[in-house]
C-alpha cells in the first residue's frame, strides 16, 4: 500500500500556525474539506469527538488524528508540520510536530487500519522522521514519502 | 483542552476550579468585575470582563480554539445567546448551557438538533426534583442517585449507634445480612472518605455508600434496618420554581401537600395554578405556624426557599417538632460539609447537580455520567467500555488500577454484575467506577482508546 495513493499536494501543510488541538485540526481539515466536499466544521467535530475518547497524539512528536465519515467517497490523507509544536495532549506530554490526518468512509473494510499501521510504523524510523521535520515545502514532503513508498 | 466558561457565579466558579485542578486551560467571562476578582484571586485561570453573548468578547476569549463552551450565567437568555453566537463563530466547539426556565423544558432536544446546536442543556431544577423524589421514596437513604440505566443506583446510608450493623466487619457483612449486603464503595467517617477493605469495621456515625440494583433496594434497606414508609403528607417550605414543580408531582401521586410561601402575590399565583395543594402564606421558620399546620404529622418536610439560612432553620425546627424526615435545599456549596454536623441529613443542591451534569462531558473516554460525592473528594463514573481501551479483554486483577479506585459494577445488556478480580470486561459493557479525585486522571487513561480505534 502506497501512502501517496491517498495523499496529494493540496492537503499538505508545512507551516501549521495553531498551537492547540482544535486549531490544528481546523487547519488540517480545511484542505481536506475542499478536496472532498465535506463541511469543514463537521469534519473537525468528528475528529474532536474521536480525540475525546483518547488522544491520537502517540508521542515522539507525532499525531495521527482520524475519523470515520458517512458522506465520504474514499479514504483521504492530509499531512501537516508544525515548527513550534502543538499541545496535542500526547501520551508523552510533549509537543507534537508531525501530523497525518486520515479520514475514511463509514463502510471502509480495513484499508484504513492498514494505512494507519503503515504510517505509524514508518514514523518509528527516526531518519525518516527527521527528514520530514526539516522539509521546506510540500514537494519535499512528497519526495521524502515517495522514497519510502518505493522501498515498500 | 480549552474551555470557555460564561458566567462567574457559583457554578462557573466551581467548574473552573475543578478544571484548573486538572490542568485544563480555562477562560472565565463575566460582566461583573467583582465576580471575576473572586475567580482570579482563588484559581489559576484566565478571566475576561465583558458580555459572554458578545461575539467580540467570545473571540477574544479564544472561542475558536475552545473545545467546550459552558454558558452558566444567571440569565437563560444570555446563556442561549452565548451558545448562538458561539455556534456562528466556532461551530465545532461543544456547547453546554444551563436553562432554568421550565418553559424551555420541552425544547432541550430542539436546541440540540437545530441552531444554536446546544449539545447539552441542563436544568438543574429538574435534577433536583428527581433527587428529592428518590430521597422521598427511599426514606432511609441520606443520599441517592442513579446512573443512565436507572436499574443501578448508589445510596448513602447513615449508621446510627443503635444500628445492628455497627461494629460489623465488612467481610462478615454478607453473613449478618443474609446475602443482602450490597457492594460498599466508600465510607465517610468524620468527614474522611475511606475506601474500605474486608477487615474494615462499620462504626456508628458512618455514612456508607453502596451500589445496588434497584430490585434489591428494599432488601438492602431492610438489611440496614431502614424500613421504608409510604408517603402520605408532605410540607414544602418555599413556593418558588422547585417548590411548584414538586407540588405538581406530588398532586399527581395523591400525596397531601402543603406549601408555605412568604410572598402573598406568589401565594395567589400558586393557589391558582395548583389543585389540591394547600397554599399557606407565612414564614417557614415560624414555629407557631409549623405547629398549627401539624408539622409533627408530616412524612417529609422539604425546605426550598432561596434563603439557605431559612431552609436550614426550618428543617431543624421541623425535625425537632417531630417531622419524620427533612430535605433541605442548599446552594452555597461551602455549607455542605457542615450539614451533617448540625443534624441536617438530606440535602439537595441545584448547583451541585449542575456541576455533576457538566463534569461528565469533560471527561476523556465515553463517560455517561459522573457524580461527585462528599465535597467532591470522589466520584462515581459510569462509562462505556470501548474496544482497544485498557479496561477490556483481561481480568480486572491484571489491570493496573490506581490507588483509590474501584470497579463497582459491570452492566452487560440485561445483567448487572459485581465484579471480582477474575472478571473480564467486554467492549460494549458499561462500567461504574468509584474513584477518588486523585485517581481520576489514571482512570481516564484506562478508559481511553488506542490509536487504532476509529
Amino acid at each position: 500500500m502506497k501512502i501517496l495513493d491517498f495523499l496529494h499536494k493540496d492537503t499538505i501543510l508545512v507551516n501549521l500556525k495553531s498551537y492547540d488541538k482544535k486549531g490544528v485540526l481546523g487547519e488540517l481539515a480545511a484542505p481536506v474539506a475542499q478536496a472532498t466536499g465535506l463541511d469543514p466544521e463537521n469534519l473537525v467535530g468528528v475528529l474532536m469527538e474521536r480525540e475525546r475518547l483518547g488522544s491520537t497524539g502517540i508521542g515522539g512528536g507525532i499525531g495521527i488524528p482520524h475519523g470515520k465519515l458517512k458522506i465520504l467517497d474514499s479514504l483521504t490523507l492530509a499531512f501537516g508540520l508544525s515548527r513550534k509544536g502543538v499541545d496535542f495532549e500526547s501520551m508523552d506530554g510533549r509537543p507534537t510536530h508531525i501530523f497525518f490526518l486520515l479520514v475514511t468512509p463509514e463502510n471502509s473494510t480495513g484499508v484504513h487500519l492498514k494505512l494507519l499501521a503503515r504510517i505509524s510504523r514508518l514514523l518509528k524510523n527516526d531518519h525518516f522522521k527527521s527528514k520530514l521535520l526539516n522539509a521546506e515545502d510540500s514537494d519535499e514532503v512528497l519526495r521524502i514519502i515517495k522514497e519510502e513508498d518505493e522501498e515498500f | 483542552m480549552k474551555v470557555v466558561i460564561v458566567g462567574a457565579g457559583e457554578v462557573g466558579f466551581q467548574i473552573a476550579s475543578r478544571l484548573s485542578l486538572e490542568n485544563k486551560e480555562v477562560v472565565v467571562i463575566d460582566k461583573s468585575p467583582v465576580a471575576l476578582r473572586r475567580v482570579s484571586d482563588n484559581i489559576d485561570v484566565q478571566v475576561l470582563n465583558g458580555s459572554g453573548s458578545s461575539p467580540v468578547v467570545l473571540e477574544e476569549a479564544g472561542i475558536k480554539e475552545a473545545e467546550i463552551l459552558l454558558a452558566v450565567t444567571d440569565s437563560d437568555e444570555t446563556n442561549l445567546v452565548a451558545c448562538l453566537v458561539a455556534n456562528m463563530v466556532s461551530p465545532a466547539t461543544k456547547k453546554m448551557a444551563r436553562l432554568r426556565n421550565a418553559d424551555y423544558d420541552k425544547y432541550h432536544e430542539t436546541f440540540r438538533k437545530y441552531a444554536p446546536h446546544i449539545d447539552t442543556v441542563i436544568n438543574p431544577e429538574i435534577e433536583v426534583i428527581k433527587t428529592i423524589e428518590r430521597l422521598m421514596n427511599v426514606s432511609g437513604a441520606m443520599d441517592i442517585g442513579e446512573f443512565t440505566d436507572s436499574r443501578v443506583k448508589f445510596i448513602g446510608i447513615h449508621l446510627e449507634k443503635e444500628n445492628s450493623l455497627t461494629g460489623v466487619r465488612l467481610s462478615e457483612l454478607a453473613e449478618k445480612t443474609q446475602k443482602h449486603s450490597p457492594l460498599i464503595a466508600a465510607i465517610i467517617r468524620e468527614d474522611e472518605l475511606i475506601i474500605p477493605r474486608g477487615d474494615d469495621v462499620l462504626m456508628p456515625g458512618d455514612i456508607v455508600y453502596c451500589i445496588i440494583e434497584e430490585k434489591n433496594l428494599p432488601d438492602t434497606m431492610r438489611a440496614f434496618n431502614k424500613e421504608s414508609r409510604p408517603l402520605h403528607r408532605v410540607l414544602i417550605v418555599g413556593g418558588g420554581r422547585i417548590g411548584f414543580r414538586l407540588a405538581t408531582i406530588l398532586e399527581e401521586k395523591s400525596v397531601l401537600t402543603k406549601i408555605i410561601e412568604k410572598n402573598p402575590d406568589r401565594c395567589a399565583e400558586l393557589a391558582e395554578k395548583l389543585g389540591k395543594t394547600v397554599v399557606l402564606h407565612g414564614d417557614g421558620s415560624d414555629q407557631s405556624l409549623l405547629s398549627e399546620e401539624n408539622v409533627q404529622e408530616m412524612d417529609v418536610v422539604v425546605t426550598l426557599t432561596n434563603e439557605e439560612e431559612i431552609n436550614i432553620l426550618a428543617s431543624l425546627l421541623a425535625k425537632r417538632m417531630g417531622a419524620r424526615k427533612t430535605i433541605t435545599k442548599i446552594s452555597k456549596l461551602g455549607y455542605l460539609p457542615l450539614m451533617s454536623t448540625i443534624g441536617i441529613e438530606q440535602v439537595v443542591s441545584p448547583r451541585l447537580s449542575a456541576i455533576n451534569s457538566f463534569l461528565q462531558h469533560i471527561r476523556r473516554g465515553k463517560v455517561l455520567s459522573a457524580i461527585a460525592i462528599k465535597g467532591e473528594q470522589a466520584e462515581f463514573m459510569e462509562a462505556a467500555a470501548l474496544e482497544t481501551s485498557d479496561i477490556v479483554g483481561r481480568p480486572l486483577k491484571n489491570i493496573s488500577f490506581p490507588k483509590g479506585a474501584l470497579v463497582t459494577s459491570i452492566i452487560r445488556k440485561e445483567e448487572v454484575m459485581i465484579p471480582s478480580g477474575e472478571s473480564v470486561i467486554q467492549p460494549g459493557d458499561r462500567v461504574i467506577i468509584f474513584a477518588r479525585r486523585t485517581a481520576i486522571p489514571k482512570i481516564e487513561n484506562i478508559l481511553s482508546v488506542k490509536l487504532e480505534y476509529f
